[in-house]
Protein backbone atom coordinates (compact mmCIF):
# COMPACT_ATOMS: atom_id res chain seq x y z
CA UNK A 1 0.00 0.00 0.00
CA UNK A 2 1.39 3.90 -1.11
CA UNK A 3 1.29 6.74 1.46
CA UNK A 4 -0.23 10.01 -1.06
CA UNK A 5 0.89 13.20 0.65
CA UNK A 6 -0.98 15.99 -0.30
CA UNK A 7 1.03 19.36 0.23
CA UNK A 8 -0.90 22.09 1.73
CA UNK A 9 -1.24 24.69 -0.69
CA UNK A 10 -3.20 27.99 -1.53
CA UNK A 11 -6.37 25.61 -2.83
CA UNK A 12 -5.82 22.89 0.04
CA UNK A 13 -5.10 25.79 3.10
CA UNK A 14 -9.60 26.17 2.91
CA UNK A 15 -9.65 22.69 3.48
CA UNK A 16 -7.07 22.78 6.28
CA UNK A 17 -8.77 25.99 7.69
CA UNK A 18 -11.65 24.05 8.02
CA UNK A 19 -10.48 21.00 9.57
CA UNK A 20 -8.60 23.44 12.42
CA UNK A 21 -12.34 25.00 13.23
CA UNK A 22 -13.72 21.37 13.37
CA UNK A 23 -15.60 21.32 10.30
CA UNK A 24 -16.21 18.34 8.45
CA UNK A 25 -14.42 17.20 4.79
CA UNK A 26 -14.98 14.48 2.91
CA UNK A 27 -14.14 13.91 -0.90
CA UNK A 28 -17.15 12.81 -2.93
CA UNK A 29 -17.11 11.45 -6.71
CA UNK A 30 -20.94 11.89 -7.87
CA UNK A 31 -23.23 12.48 -5.16
CA UNK A 32 -21.28 10.11 -2.71
CA UNK A 33 -18.80 10.65 0.43
CA UNK A 34 -16.06 8.03 -0.52
CA UNK A 35 -13.17 9.40 1.78
CA UNK A 36 -13.04 11.53 5.17
CA UNK A 37 -10.51 14.32 5.70
CA UNK A 38 -9.85 14.17 9.50
CA UNK A 39 -7.34 16.22 11.89
CA UNK A 40 -4.34 14.27 12.81
CA UNK A 41 -3.92 12.83 16.56
CA UNK A 42 -1.60 15.26 18.08
CA UNK A 43 0.59 15.96 21.53
CA UNK A 44 -0.64 17.79 23.73
CA UNK A 45 1.50 20.92 22.33
CA UNK A 46 0.07 20.64 18.99
CA UNK A 47 -3.29 19.92 20.00
CA UNK A 48 -3.04 23.25 22.03
CA UNK A 49 -2.00 25.05 19.25
CA UNK A 50 -4.47 23.99 17.13
CA UNK A 51 -7.51 24.44 19.62
CA UNK A 52 -5.88 28.06 20.30
CA UNK A 53 -6.20 28.82 16.62
CA UNK A 54 -9.73 28.10 16.38
CA UNK A 55 -10.18 30.39 18.77
CA UNK A 56 -8.53 33.32 16.54
CA UNK A 57 -11.27 34.84 14.02
CA UNK A 58 -9.90 35.39 10.63
CA UNK A 59 -10.14 38.68 10.38
CA UNK A 60 -7.27 38.93 13.11
CA UNK A 61 -5.31 36.67 10.89
CA UNK A 62 -2.07 38.09 9.40
CA UNK A 63 0.49 37.49 6.51
CA UNK A 64 3.51 38.40 8.28
CA UNK A 65 3.00 37.74 12.25
CA UNK A 66 6.94 38.78 12.69
CA UNK A 67 6.49 42.11 10.62
CA UNK A 68 3.19 42.54 12.86
CA UNK A 69 5.68 42.18 15.76
CA UNK A 70 8.17 44.69 14.27
CA UNK A 71 6.20 47.35 13.56
CA UNK A 72 4.96 47.60 17.48
CA UNK A 73 8.09 47.55 18.49
CA UNK A 74 9.34 49.68 16.23
CA UNK A 75 6.85 52.41 16.84
CA UNK A 76 6.29 51.55 20.25
CA UNK A 77 9.72 51.78 21.89
CA UNK B 1 19.26 22.16 23.77
CA UNK B 2 16.16 23.93 24.75
CA UNK B 3 14.21 26.56 22.74
CA UNK B 4 12.92 30.24 24.45
CA UNK B 5 10.37 31.13 21.94
CA UNK B 6 9.79 35.48 21.80
CA UNK B 7 6.52 36.91 20.43
CA UNK B 8 6.98 36.99 16.28
CA UNK B 9 7.40 33.05 16.69
CA UNK B 10 4.13 32.63 19.24
CA UNK B 11 2.46 35.22 17.36
CA UNK B 12 3.15 33.52 13.81
CA UNK B 13 1.84 30.00 15.42
CA UNK B 14 -1.61 31.90 16.85
CA UNK B 15 -1.89 34.62 13.85
CA UNK B 16 -0.55 34.01 10.72
CA UNK B 17 -2.86 32.47 7.61
CA UNK B 18 0.64 30.61 6.04
CA UNK B 19 3.76 28.99 7.25
CA UNK B 20 2.67 28.71 10.71
CA UNK B 21 2.77 24.37 10.40
CA UNK B 22 6.24 24.50 9.93
CA UNK B 23 6.76 26.51 13.45
CA UNK B 24 4.00 23.67 15.25
CA UNK B 25 6.20 21.04 14.27
CA UNK B 26 9.32 22.56 15.30
CA UNK B 27 7.42 23.76 18.62
CA UNK B 28 5.37 19.87 19.02
CA UNK B 29 9.52 18.56 18.67
CA UNK B 30 11.04 17.63 22.55
CA UNK B 31 11.99 19.13 24.73
CA UNK B 32 9.19 21.36 25.91
CA UNK B 33 9.63 25.01 24.50
CA UNK B 34 9.76 28.23 26.74
CA UNK B 35 7.75 31.12 26.93
CA UNK B 36 7.54 34.23 29.33
CA UNK B 37 4.65 36.61 30.18
CA UNK B 38 6.74 39.01 28.15
CA UNK B 39 6.21 37.37 24.91
CA UNK B 40 2.21 36.29 25.86
CA UNK B 41 1.79 40.08 26.74
CA UNK B 42 3.37 41.41 23.19
CA UNK B 43 0.95 38.81 21.34
CA UNK B 44 -2.02 40.30 23.39
CA UNK B 45 -0.91 43.97 22.37
CA UNK B 46 -1.15 42.92 18.89
CA UNK B 47 -4.40 41.79 18.76
CA UNK B 48 -5.51 44.59 20.95
CA UNK B 49 -4.36 46.90 18.38
CA UNK B 50 -6.42 44.95 15.65
CA UNK B 51 -9.39 45.99 18.15
CA UNK B 52 -8.54 49.34 18.25
CA UNK B 53 -8.29 49.45 14.44
CA UNK B 54 -11.90 47.98 14.37
CA UNK B 55 -11.24 44.52 12.72
CA UNK B 56 -12.52 42.74 15.17
CA UNK B 57 -14.82 43.52 18.12
CA UNK B 58 -13.20 43.28 21.95
CA UNK B 59 -15.47 39.90 22.55
CA UNK B 60 -13.42 38.25 19.41
CA UNK B 61 -9.90 39.65 20.37
CA UNK B 62 -10.69 38.82 24.01
CA UNK B 63 -11.35 35.09 22.38
CA UNK B 64 -8.34 35.18 20.50
CA UNK B 65 -6.48 36.45 23.84
CA UNK B 66 -7.69 32.75 25.48
CA UNK B 67 -6.82 31.52 22.48
CA UNK B 68 -2.98 32.13 23.08
CA UNK B 69 -3.29 30.82 26.98
CA UNK B 70 -5.10 27.51 25.62
CA UNK B 71 -1.84 27.19 23.16
CA UNK B 72 0.96 28.03 25.98
CA UNK B 73 -0.92 26.47 28.95
CA UNK B 74 1.63 23.18 27.74
CA UNK B 75 4.61 24.99 27.59
CA UNK B 76 7.24 26.25 30.37
CA UNK B 77 6.95 29.36 31.86
CA UNK B 78 10.26 31.04 32.53
CA UNK B 79 9.66 34.82 34.44
CA UNK B 80 12.22 37.57 33.84
CA UNK B 81 13.81 38.67 36.84
CA UNK B 82 15.62 42.65 37.36
CA UNK B 83 18.81 41.31 36.16
CA UNK B 84 17.48 40.41 32.76
CA UNK B 85 16.78 44.26 32.10
CA UNK B 86 20.07 45.35 33.18
CA UNK B 87 21.49 42.95 30.82
CA UNK B 88 19.08 44.05 27.91
CA UNK B 89 20.66 47.76 28.72
CA UNK B 90 23.57 46.80 27.92
CA UNK B 91 23.10 44.93 24.74
CA UNK B 92 21.33 48.22 24.02
CA UNK B 93 24.66 50.46 23.99
CA UNK B 94 25.18 48.20 20.91
CA UNK B 95 23.59 50.58 19.30
CA UNK B 96 23.95 49.46 15.28
CA UNK B 97 22.35 46.00 16.34
CA UNK B 98 19.19 48.10 16.10
CA UNK B 99 17.28 46.67 19.11
CA UNK B 100 14.72 48.06 20.78
CA UNK B 101 14.29 46.92 24.25
CA UNK B 102 11.80 43.81 24.12
CA UNK B 103 14.76 42.60 21.38
CA UNK B 104 17.33 42.71 24.06
CA UNK B 105 15.04 41.28 27.22
CA UNK B 106 14.76 37.94 24.99
CA UNK B 107 18.08 37.72 24.01
CA UNK B 108 19.33 38.65 27.86
CA UNK B 109 16.65 35.86 28.98
CA UNK B 110 18.38 33.29 26.52
CA UNK B 111 21.54 33.88 27.05
CA UNK B 112 20.91 33.55 31.12
CA UNK B 113 18.77 30.62 31.03
CA UNK B 114 21.13 29.30 28.51
CA UNK B 115 18.29 29.04 25.83
CA UNK B 116 18.13 28.89 22.37
CA UNK B 117 16.16 31.85 21.37
CA UNK B 118 13.80 31.21 18.47
CA UNK B 119 12.73 34.41 16.85
CA UNK B 120 11.18 35.02 13.29
CA UNK B 121 12.28 38.23 13.31
CA UNK B 122 15.73 39.13 11.27
CA UNK B 123 17.44 41.72 13.35
CA UNK B 124 16.81 40.55 16.12
CA UNK B 125 17.74 37.20 15.15
CA UNK B 126 21.56 38.39 13.65
CA UNK B 127 21.91 40.66 16.73
CA UNK B 128 21.49 37.73 18.92
CA UNK B 129 23.98 35.89 16.67
CA UNK B 130 26.38 39.15 17.27
CA UNK B 131 25.97 38.94 20.99
CA UNK B 132 27.27 35.12 20.99
CA UNK B 133 23.88 34.60 21.95
CA UNK B 134 22.43 30.80 20.58
CA UNK B 135 19.57 31.47 18.11
CA UNK B 136 17.22 29.81 15.58
CA UNK B 137 15.35 31.47 12.76
CA UNK B 138 12.95 28.76 11.22
CA UNK B 139 11.88 30.93 8.67
CA UNK B 140 15.73 31.55 7.41
CA UNK B 141 17.33 28.57 5.77
CA UNK B 142 20.30 27.68 7.47
CA UNK B 143 20.04 29.48 10.25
Amino acid sequence: MERHEIPVDDRTQAWLDAIERGDEVVLTRDGQVVAEVKAAMHGPIAAAILAARAKVPDALKVDDAAALIRAMRDEGF
Amino acid sequence: MSSYWESSTIATLLLQQRGWEHLKALAEAPPIPCFSDFGAGEVISAIGINVRQGLVDALRGEEAADGLGVMLAPWRRTPLIEADIARAARYLRHFALGLRLPDALYIAVAERLNLQLVTADRRQYAAARALGVAAHNPFDEGA
